[in-house]
């Protein structure tokens, strides 16, 4: 007897990348999907330092003040603080971009998407896959039997695979300058970060798994290390020289080499 | 009293020149393109190695990877263009001046198109990437990224050292301005170079490349100063030469005489040239290619030319007593060049001064030397009794062609193959050495060809005035 | 001795070179020694306005920057580049008239953790390049752009 799979994929291009939700749960109504992508261009409208008309960019250029912002404005630059404290300015939303533009980028999209994947579930969705522009929420299987099936991208050769993990319940992130060039700036020195090729960071959560892949990968060699310290968070990275570091919990994610 | 008489013999003199010209070619010509290919080679394979083949994926990151190597050559490049132009002897004996300017003004422009690909490369690249415009993306660059203010100056500067350099634009500037302008492309290489390293990808985080491309700069900084400076004031010191006396020798065109200390320490060949500085209050700044018209001696250096007190000439002002500093010897138009027993030499012109000097380093065998001497009037014709007596002491043949062309006595040229092959029935037996105007060596070039002259047996002497 | 135009754009390219050099982007501007952090060794600030002031308040003109009181701190804890940093600074005077960190180096810092928690196991193994059937790529961000020839957007087509 063959197994069908019923699987919904919609691809949306909001955040300046393409996000795409597959839900395997028959049962839960597709407007939810729709829903979710609502919410996601609405977080960019709001929320984008690129649009000139966000309320980020107005709270930037002093046309608003905080309490004029929607609540959640409040909150993202909140978690940004907690942030910038937590890894003594190397992330810093208030410094990371060179013409000193306020930029939460590194926090929003993973709060974001958090938020989506709250919003499937309370629709009733148990099992789906959201992953935006690399960045992976993993809820749920694919299918029974056996768990989300994900694939880190080698940061050399666009086509292959550093790494494959079998992963259920989790968030994964990824960072790295190899496809947009020198965007990640370490906010301490301003400079581009060189010492590593990509860094991903698997959690409970995509919000603190995107910060810190993201400040991870601009910490360069030190980022393992902090990561590790961080917990219920594991690294995975990849160094200039082409060499991987990564964590016992980490190895717990990756799937073994017989089941292909 | 008798005194022992102590002989240098002719053959000892020969040889210590010999051993101190062979201790100084350790270097061919072959060597000298081997180490700039390698050198490139090396460049291309780091930005192999850092991965610059293997982040092709989209077309942003093609264009910034075609900008960072357009980048890594060009700025290569435009360091060769510094040793082409350093004013190296050895490097100017082995290719020839004329050689090393039709290089430099090739590869000048190829810098200028290779760097101009970068920015816009690197530019576009950057702004695909971050979903930017391009102008936006050209502000992130300029405002942002450290030095490449800098760098983009750098770039204008180099565009209007190219621009101006087009024959177009040559022509209708002076030498003088031309000349002024084209050293601003030494400031565009020291402006850039601060963006390389803090910028360049092959450089941020490779440490050993970064050492590499910094030697690489030491060595040209090393050779510009060595030759550019050292070597000439050098030569000062050590020879501190003067214009002894002015002899006017045709209309126009005089002979000066140069004396100082330790002259046949120069080493120059009959044929080759010198830089000559003559420290004058106007003209102190330029100097002038002129061969030597009589050959090496201790006592004085001769060089004759035209144009003298002619203001655009940059010779006004000379008097016995003006310092001279000069450099080299530079050139390719000797003797040694000599593979036939016999010789035709060409002149045209002011183009007798150097095979004036070279006769007299012509093996003297009976019909060995047959001289043309070309020139629009007989009172142009400079050294007359000289180059009779050189020439009747070797039993050579001198022929005089004078007239000006299209005139009714002489309507066709005289210089042609008919009256090359009358004059000089076995000329393809001969090395023929040309020297004139650029226009008469072009028909000389095409008589010779027409004629059948072996290529290797014929030896033009080109000033381009660099 | 130097013809007049020579002279002028000597000069002007000189100043052009000045200019250039004294434009710093915002990223060479920015301090890079953690004094910055210095505030947060809780120093005193010196003395308010005279109180023979009263009449109308004149603010002293204060010296630049916070002036502190005098003595030795050390910063707390900063990360940086090579490791974590503390910072030693000395003022006099009311002036910081030296900061010295203390560089710990690495994995010393590491085996004082260790005391406190057990570090998770580290490995340290040559990239390698997989093949697997994924569900999903976690990658750095693509662009749209760079999206339409990536892995995923294969993956999302696929059955979608």
């Amino acid at each position: 007897m063959v197994d069908t799979v019923t699987r919904r994929i919609r691809v949306e291009h909001t955040m300046g990348t393409a996000i795409s939700i597959d839900l395997r749960d028959p049962d839960v109504d597709p407007a939810s999907i729709e829903a979710a992508f609502d919410w996601l261009r609405q977080v960019d409208a709001r929320f984008s330092p690129y649009k000139p008309a966000s309320e980020i960019s107005r709270l930037g250029r002093g046309e608003l003040i905080l309490d004029e912002c929607h609540a959640e404005v409040a909150a993202v630059l909140s978690l940004c603080e907690d942030l910038r404290r937590a890894t003594h300015g190397v992330f810093n939303a208030w410094a990371c971009r060179p013409d000193g533009r306020l930029d939460p980028s590194g926090v929003v999209k993973g709060w974001a998407v958090e938020r989506a994947a709250r919003q499937l579930e309370q629709a009733g969705a148990r099992n789906f896959c959201i992953n935006a522009g690399g960045d992976i929420i993993a809820r749920g299987r694919p299918q029974p039997g056996r768990d989300w099936r994900i694939g880190i991208r080698h940061p050399r050769d666009a086509s292959a695979l550093a790494a494959v993990l079998d992963v259920t319940n989790l968030a994964i992130a990824t960072s790295g300058n190899y496809e947009r060039g020198g965007h990640i700036v370490n906010a301490r020195t301003g400079m581009p970060s060189e010492e590593l090729l990509s860094m991903t960071v698997a959690g409970p959560s995509l919000t603190m798994a995107d910060a810190y892949a993201t400040v991870g990968f601009a910490m360069g060699n030190a980022a393992v290390a902090w990561v590790a310290g961080r917990p219920g968070y594991s690294p995975y990275a990849v160094t200039r020289e082409g060499r991987v570091q990564y964590t016992d919990t980490f190895a717990a994610l990756l799937a073994s080499a017989d089941r292909d | 009293m008798s005194s022992t008489v102590r002989q240098q013999t002719p053959g000892r003199r020969a040889n210590s020149t010999a051993q101190a010209a062979g201790r100084r070619l350790v270097f061919t010509a072959g060597d000298v393109i081997l180490l700039v290919i390698i050198n490139a080679a090396l460049v291309v394979a780091m930005w192999v190695r850092h991965g610059g083949l293997n982040q092709l994926g989209s077309p942003s990151a093609k264009l910034t990877a075609a900008g960072q190597l357009t980048a890594l050559v060009g700025t290569y490049a435009a360091l060769v263009q510094i040793l082409l132009m350093s004013r190296s002897p050895w490097l100017e004996r082995r290719f020839g001046m004329d050689g090393l300017a039709r290089w430099h003004r090739w590869l000048g422009f190829g810098v200028t198109i290779l760097i101009g690909a970068h920015v816009s490369f690197t530019t576009t690249g950057y702004a695909l990437g971050n979903g930017n415009s391009v102008l936006a993306e050209a502000w992130n660059l300029l405002t942002t990224y450290p030095y490449v203010l800098m760098a983009t100056a750098a770039t204008g500067l180099l565009i209007m050292v190219a621009v101006t350099s087009l024959r177009m634009a040559r022509r209708r500037l002076t030498w003088e301005t031309w000349r002024f302008l084209h050293l601003y492309a030494y400031l565009a290489i020291a402006l850039a170079f601060g963006h390389e390293l803090a910028v360049g990808t092959d450089f941020t985080a490779d440490a050993i490349a970064r050492w590499y491309w910094i030697a690489l700069y030491v060595a040209l900084g090393l050779c510009l100063l060595a030759f550019r400076i050292g070597h000439p004031v050098r030569m000062s010191l050590r020879h501190q030469l003067k214009v002894a006396q002015i002899v006017p020798e045709a209309p126009g065109v005089v002979s000066l005489y140069v004396t100082g200390r330790e002259l046949d320490q120069l080493q120059a060949r009959a044929g080759q040239y010198f830089r000559w500085r003559f420290l004058t209050r106007d003209g102190w700044w330029r100097t002038h290619p002129f061969s030597l018209s009589a050959p090496l001696n201790d006592r004085f250096l001769r060089l004759t030319v035209k144009g003298v007190g002619d203001d655009s000439r940059g010779l006004q002002g000379l008097h016995p007593g003006t310092r001279v500093a000069v450099e080299g010897p530079y050139g390719l138009f000797t003797a040694k060049r000599q593979r036939r027993s016999k010789v035709l030499l060409v002149a045209g012109g002011i183009g007798i001064t150097p095979l004036r000097a070279l006769i007299e380093e012509i093996p003297p065998k009976k019909d060995a030397i047959t001289l043309v001497y070309r020139a629009s009037r007989w009172e142009d014709v400079v050294f007359r009794e000289e180059l009779e007596k050189l020439i009747r002491d070797r039993r050579g043949t001198i022929h005089y062609l004078i007239g000006r062309r299209g005139t009714p006595e002489l309507p066709d040229d005289p210089l042609s193959v008919q009256t090359l092959r009358r004059l000089v029935p076995d000329v393809e037996l001969r090395d023929v050495f040309v020297c004139g105007p650029a226009s008469m060596m072009q028909r000389m070039q095409g008589i010779l060809r027409e004629i059948g002259v072996p290529e290797q047996q014929i030896h033009f002497e080109r000033f381009a005035l660099l | 001795m130097v013809p007049t135009r020579a002279a002028v754009a000597i000069v002007a390219t000189a100043i052009a070179v000045v200019l250039l050099f004294s434009f710093k982007t915002p990223a060479q501007a920015r301090p890079r020694t953690p004094a910055a952090d210095v505030s947060q060794a809780s120093p005193t600030p010196n003395a308010s306005p005279s109180p023979s002031d009263s009449s109308a308040p004149t603010p002293t003109p204060s010296p630049a920057g916070p002036t502190y009181k005098d003595g030795q701190y050390t910063g707390q804890d900063i990360l940086t580049e090579f490791g974590d940093v503390q910072v030693k600074v000395t003022i006099s005077a009311g002036r910081i008239t030296d900061v010295q960190s203390l560089l710990l180096p690495f994995d010393r810092r590491r085996s004082a953790e260790i005391s406190q928690y057990a570090a998770p196991r580290l490995h340290d193994e040559v990239l390698q390049v997989q093949s697997a059937q994924i569900d999903s790529l976690s990658g750095a961000t693509y662009t749209s752009d760079a999206y339409a020839q990536s892995v995923q957007s294969a993956l999302d087509q696929a059955h979608g």
